[in-house]
């Protein structure tokens, strides 16, 4: 059996290797000290390090290296897989209703925004509302990590996979259906348009919010330790 | 099943014929994570974390296809290398 401290030497081995991250790192920890150990056991003439040499040969001459790559991959893929599921459950029952509700409350608001400049005005006010309730929601998100002591692949997860609301930002400034002809008041097809994007931003933001919490208790139930 | 257990038991069942590499075995329990196949949990002792992976219900689904597509795979080859002389 070894020692506490060679199973805690295990973790500076694993870094020492490029392995940084703690979800790697638990995996390959237990298999190193349980290889070791049953080495040990069938010579127990041999020293901790060298079991630790013997059993690191078998990993190949890449070492850890694609354990580490195709664990970013998969884990990456499988993120996005779940991102998309929880995108699109906006779109399907129950979650539909408010998704029409919200847009059909914008397209009902832009038949009375007659007055000139009124309509795109308005989606500038609410494109701009749209980029600080973001910022605000990724702040308060990034709350949830601040007792994440170790880092990890899973949990890096939630820094990508957002539409940026600066995408509306541009569209609406650079393109010419806010301007179009110098006029003065956008069409009601072009305001619907815009709004439609608007709302598949702000679904994107819910749905990554869903997302970021559910990586936060999926964590928190299999790496508790990567907690403080 | 953690990873270390798998090796041991590939070997012991095969009597040492198969070994699974530890660079292959990881990289590979991963990809099956992803695509759903197994799932994971762990388990503390101690101070020491363990990572066990089990077969979802898709995946018991997919080995039982996994080995119905190898047997008709053994059986086409047994026709080719042995091939039954026609009678008539």
């Amino acid at each position: 059996m070894i020692t506490e401290a060679q199973y805690e030497s295990l973790f500076a081995f694993c870094r020492k290797h490029y392995v940084h991250y703690y979800d790697v790192q638990v995996e390959l920890v237990d298999h190193l000290s349980e290889a070791i150990e049953e080495k040990i056991k069938l010579n127990p003439k041999l020293s901790f390090e060298q079991a630790l040499d013997s059993v690191y040969a078998g990993f190949g001459i890449k070492g850890f290296a694609d354990i580490v790559a195709t664990r970013m991959e998969m884990v990456s893929k499988k993120s996005r897989k779940q991102k998309w599921k929880l995108f699109f459950s906006y779109f399907t029952v129950p979650k539909i209703a408010m998704t029409l509700c919200i847009y059909a409350a914008i397209l009902l608001l832009g038949k009375f925004l007659t007055q000139d400049y009124f309509r795109g005005v308005f989606l500038a006010v609410l494109g701009v509302s749209l980029f600080v309730f973001e910022i605000i929601y990724s702040i308060h998100l990034n709350r949830l990590f601040k007792k994440q002591i170790k880092e990890m692949i899973f949990t890096n997860e939630r820094l990508s996979g957002i539409i940026d609301t600066v995408f509306f930002v541009q569209i609406l400034f650079t393109s010419s259906v806010f301007d179009f002809a110098e006029a003065k008041q956008m069409h009601f097809l072009a305001y619907s348009l815009i709004s439609l994007f608007m709302l598949v931003i702000f679904v994107s933001i819910l749905a990554h919010r869903d997302f970021v919490k559910e990586l936060h208790s999926g964590a928190l139930k299999l790496y508790p330790k990567a907690f403080a | 099943m953690y990873g270390y257990q798998m090796t041991q038991m590939v070997k012991e069942i095969t009597k040492g014929e198969l070994n699974i590499t530890e660079g292959a075995l990881y990289p590979l329990l991963h990809k099956l994570e992803e695509q759903g196949v197994v799932e994971t949990e762990t388990e503390m002792n101690g101070n020491r974390m363990r990572k066990y992976y089990s077969l979802t219900k898709a995946g018991k689904k997919h080995t039982v296809n996994a080995m119905d597509e190898m047997k008709a795979f053994m059986q086409s080859l047994e026709f080719i290398v042995n091939p039954k002389p026609i009678v008539g």
